[in-house]
């Protein structure tokens, strides 16, 4: 057992896990270790790194996570069962991961199957060195929770939808944590390999049972899309004193449309990258993200999108609303390389402060190497407008509420532009909640 | 289009690349604690001047260059550098005590750069602090500030006959422990400009210094301050040129404004060191820090900078908002082509109650030069009702440049609004189309796209500057462009 507070203790942790896993096949325990020798090589960041400019990881290795927990069974709270029981009746396709262990039997096996599912380690085996070299070298894979989860997650899921296979019912993946997970890191990883032409929603999910339970969750979920195919992707953080740390990797191929969704609606502490790459001409991404915080949380994203290949499209936007003492940090980047001309490419982050001690650090950054494109940022910071609000309660609407209204008009501009009407409907709710939940904050204090 | 742009770009010429032929003394290359010991015993520094130095050099060492600015460059050598190098005064000691003492060839030198000292001393509005290498040559209209009150003069005789003012308000904006070049400047700085307006003074004359590099191997090292007494203004300009060499040459300057109660000082630079040949060779390496500080109430800074030269930019001219009600503001044109670097930007730090500012900055980047801006807004969570609006455009011409936008806000206070937008674009052939089929010629067409892209900060230039720096853009694009 070796807890999370120094390079050092990764290494160690990493000595012990190769020791314990003998029966793993030497390739994949190599992969692992280049990943890990990565971390050891950069060392840990501090708010000196440009990338970790405002957010310190201070807060998560002083609670000292274990690195190398025991895989444990299934602890079964009485309250999983229910929950996952009402998501299957939303939705047919269901994977469970229960404090970052993969539950089949609460999973679909069936349907599952046929999106062509196999867990980590029997894809670990199964899948030849080039097709996993490949994901290893996906963009953002160099990051610090990327090369942690690489190096060390047990559970994990791979996906592979063969050409032209349309996936009509999205993929929800529900990861749960349990009072009982609160002192170790559940890493999962994701992979999903689209063929041409195939097309495939997932909605990606992490919640907590009861309302104090504080793990870590690093997850890494990683895309590739070929020619033509279609992918949306939605991920949802709801877990308030849930340390939460995630990594998107995407690769686009020509003619393929990438959708995605960030929503952190609670959490101690997030930080999700977000790194996008074309490789072939006229694919597009949409990158979409909307924070809302509260308390003394701190949520970061950070996307970086690389324009390697012309007549490419990216559109973003991020919205946050922030109260309490809570802070947010936002850091776009857009590169857009010597070759790519006819890119388009817009970038947008959207702020509201609605208490004095909130903070807001955006950084949008453009880098151009090429003339002939059109490539936009802008970003907003403010507060809600004094006029609207009294306009509002002139109409008889309490102050808390017309509050919330505001905000949520806010807010849904960026919801309203998801494609996947079903994935904009569950966001909408989980906004809702958390809009629920804010004025009854309002109406206990006044 | 873009060709016809790009080959009079790289085919201009440096026009004030000549090199002065007169005899100066300058101390050997290196840097010591005894040739910054040197250098205060040759200005006579008082006590307190030098005990900056020592503190500033001794900082100096413990500090590591910076790395994190978007250029690229061989690292400079600081032992090969001479840190002080001045035209040999003809009296021998005593620097000239009025313009008819100068040396001609030096006179001559300023006239060829535009800079007629003696006549614009009888002729024009401006009153000019000429700086040669490491010292000042001589300051034009002395008799007519003095009836104002206002003090204009280098910053060696300001340390010499009013050091009282020196004292109070060297380092207070920029300290020694500042960055790695602010600190190298405060160990070696030899001369620069000082400028103090008293209390309710409008300054009758716009102020300006021309700084030239002339002596080989040497860098210049100059640091400015200006004082804005409550109720005061001034408009103070500067310009700068070197000759053309194979060699990279450092220039690393402080600048520090202070602006007391319902004070304005406008600040404008029109930069033109050499950059640099078509193969990137020789040029100046412009590691400038420059800050003022809205000290008082409903006191205002505005910076506007005009950037064509340096083979490397490194320049963020900033403002501290501290009074309520403060104002600060930043206009700039970087133009950059060959194989120049320029990584520029601002910082607008919002400490007052109602402090604004506003960020202007257009970027233009041409051949394979890189162009980089990046700005700070930092709202304190004391600064109720602060309010910024940045707009930062960038132009392309030819696909070999880079343009990079870095901004980043930081908001800690919930009152605040604060604006940011960036725009890439080139400059379009439906545009020139349009144009010319209103009979204006693709030269003409470009002329006035780029006059019009960089109209609003060229609005916000004094009169002369603003002409001098159109016609410095015109220059530079000259061929295709006006």
């Amino acid at each position: 057992m070796t807890t999370f507070s120094t390079v050092q203790s990764i290494e160690q942790a990493w000595d012990q896990r190769r020791r314990s896993q003998t029966d793993e096949p030497r390739q994949v325990t190599e992969r692992r270790e280049r990943s890990v020798r990565k971390i050891l090589a950069d060392g840990l960041p501090t708010t000196r790194h440009e990338e970790w400019k405002y957010t310190s990881l201070r807060p998560l290795l002083e609670k000292g996570f274990v690195l190398n927990g025991s895989v444990k069974s299934n602890a079964v709270h009485p309250d999983v069962d229910r929950l996952v029981q009402s998501k299957k009746q939303a939705y047919s396709l269901v994977l469970v991961f229960i404090d970052g262990c993969l539950d089949q039997d609460l999973s679909d096996k069936s349907a599952l199957a046929a999106i062509g599912f196999k867990t980590l380690s029997q894809a670990e085996s199964e899948y030849d060195a080039d097709w996993w070299d490949a994901w290893q070298s996906a963009p953002g894979m160099t990051g610090l929770f990327a090369a942690m989860n690489a190096g060390f997650a047990r559970n994990g899921a791979v996906f592979k939808i063969k050409k032209n296979q349309i996936v009509d019912k999205p993929l929800h993946i529900l990861h749960i944590a349990t009072p009982g997970s609160s002192s170790e890191v559940s890493a999962t990883r994701l992979v999903f390999a689209l063929e041409d032409g195939a097309k495939l929603r997932v909605v990606e999910e992490f919640i907590a049972i009861g309302s104090t339970t504080s793990g870590w969750s690093n997850g890494l979920t990683q895309f590739k899309l070929g020619a033509l195919a279609d992918c949306g992707y939605y991920r949802i953080v709801s877990a308030p004193d849930l340390f939460h740390t995630g990594s998107v990797s995407v690769v686009l191929d020509r003619g393929s449309c990438f959708e995605t969704f960030s929503l952190l609606a609670g959490c101690r502490l997030a930080r999700v990258n977000v790194d996008v790459k074309y490789t072939a001409p006229d694919a597009e991404c949409i990158i979409n993200g909307l924070y809302l915080t509260r308390h003394n949380e701190h949520v970061d994203h950070h996307t970086c999108v690389d324009h390697q290949v012309g007549y490419c499209r990216t559109h973003q936007l991020y919205k946050g609303i922030l109260n309490d003492e809570s802070r947010a940090v936002f850091n776009g980047k857009i590169f857009i390389r010597k070759d790519a001309q006819k890119t388009e490419a817009y970038q947008t982050s959207k702020n509201l402060l609605l208490s004095k001690a909130a903070e807001i650090d955006a950084k949008p950054q453009l880098e151009i190497d090429a003339d002939d494109v059109k490539a936009s940022h802008g970003a907003a910071i403010g507060s809600v407008d004094p006029l609207e609000l009294f306009y509002l309660q002139s109409r008889c609407i309490g102050r808390a509420e017309a509050m919330a209204m505001l905000c949520r008009g806010f807010a849904d501009d960026v919801v309203m532009r998801l494609k996947d009407d079903s994935a904009k409907r569950l966001l909408n709710a989980r906004v809702a909640d958390w809009f629920a939940q804010e004025v009854r904050r309002a109406g206990a204090s006044s | 289009m873009a060709e016809i742009v790009k080959e009079s770009l790289t085919d201009r010429e440096y026009k004030y690349g000549f090199e002065t032929q007169i005899e100066t003394e300058f101390f050997p290359k290196g840097l010591s604690e005894d040739i910054v010991n040197l250098i205060a015993d040759k200005r006579n520094d008082p006590p307190f001047v030098r005990e900056f130095r020592i503190k500033a050099y001794r900082h100096w060492l413990t500090l590591k260059e910076p790395t994190w600015a978007d250029v690229s460059y061989a690292p400079v050598d600081f032992q090969e550098i001479r840190y002080y190098s001045a035209p040999k005064s003809k009296k021998g000691g005593e620097g000239p005590k009025s313009l008819d003492e100068i040396d001609p060839e030096l006179l001559e030198t300023f006239n060829k750069l535009g800079i007629p000292l003696s006549e614009q001393k009888r002729l024009t509005g401006v009153a000019i602090d000429a700086v040669f290498d490491s010292v000042s040559v001589g300051t034009t209209h002395q008799e007519e500030l003095a009836a104002a009150g206002v003090i204009f003069c280098s910053l060696t005789e300001a340390i010499q006959n009013h050091p009282e003012i020196v004292e109070k308000y060297l380092g207070s904006v920029v300290p020694y422990k500042d960055n790695y070049y602010a600190a190298l400047n405060s160990a070696v700085f030899t001369d620069g400009s000082f400028v103090f307006i008293p209390k309710g003074v409008r300054c009758p004359l716009d102020l300006s210094t021309y700084f030239r590099i002339n002596a080989r191997e040497t860098g210049q090292f100059e640091r400015t301050l200006i004082v804005a007494e409550e109720g005061s203004y001034v408009s103070y300009l500067e310009g700068c040129t070197a000759p053309m060499r194979d060699e990279n040459q450092l220039h690393a300057a402080v600048v520090e404004l202070v602006a007391l109660e319902k004070a304005e000082i406008k600040y404008s630079t029109v930069q033109n060191w050499y950059a640099g040949d078509k193969e990137g060779k020789g040029g100046i390496y412009n590691f400038v820090t420059k800050r003022g500080i809205c000290q008082g109430a409903h006191s205002k800074i505005s910076w506007t900078q005009v950037e064509t030269g340096s083979a490397i930019t490194w320049k963020y001219p900033s403002v501290i908002l501290k009074g309520d009600h403060s104002a600060g503001e930043f206009y700039s044109v970087a133009l950059t082509n060959n194989k120049m670097q320029a990584d520029t930007g601002t910082k607008m730090i919002h400490i007052g109650k109602n402090t604004s500012s506003r960020i202007i900055s257009k970027g233009i980047s041409c051949d394979d030069s890189r162009n980089t801006y990046r700005g700070q807004v930092k709202i304190f969570p004391s600064a109720e009702n602060a309010r910024n609006f940045s707009q930062c455009d960038s132009m392309l011409v030819g696909d070999r440049c880079t343009a990079n936008t870095h901004p980043y806000l930081e908001v800690k206070n919930d009152s605040a609004i604060v604006e940011h937008e960036a725009t890439t674009s080139k400059i379009s052939a439906d545009q020139i189309f349009y144009m010319k089929s209103r009979g204006i010629d693709e030269e003409g067409a470009v002329s006035l796209l780029l006059h019009g892209f960089c109209k609003d900060v060229f609005k916000t230039l004094p009169l002369e500057f603003s002409v001098e720096a159109v016609k410095l853009l015109e220059m530079k694009l000259e061929g295709s462009v006006g």
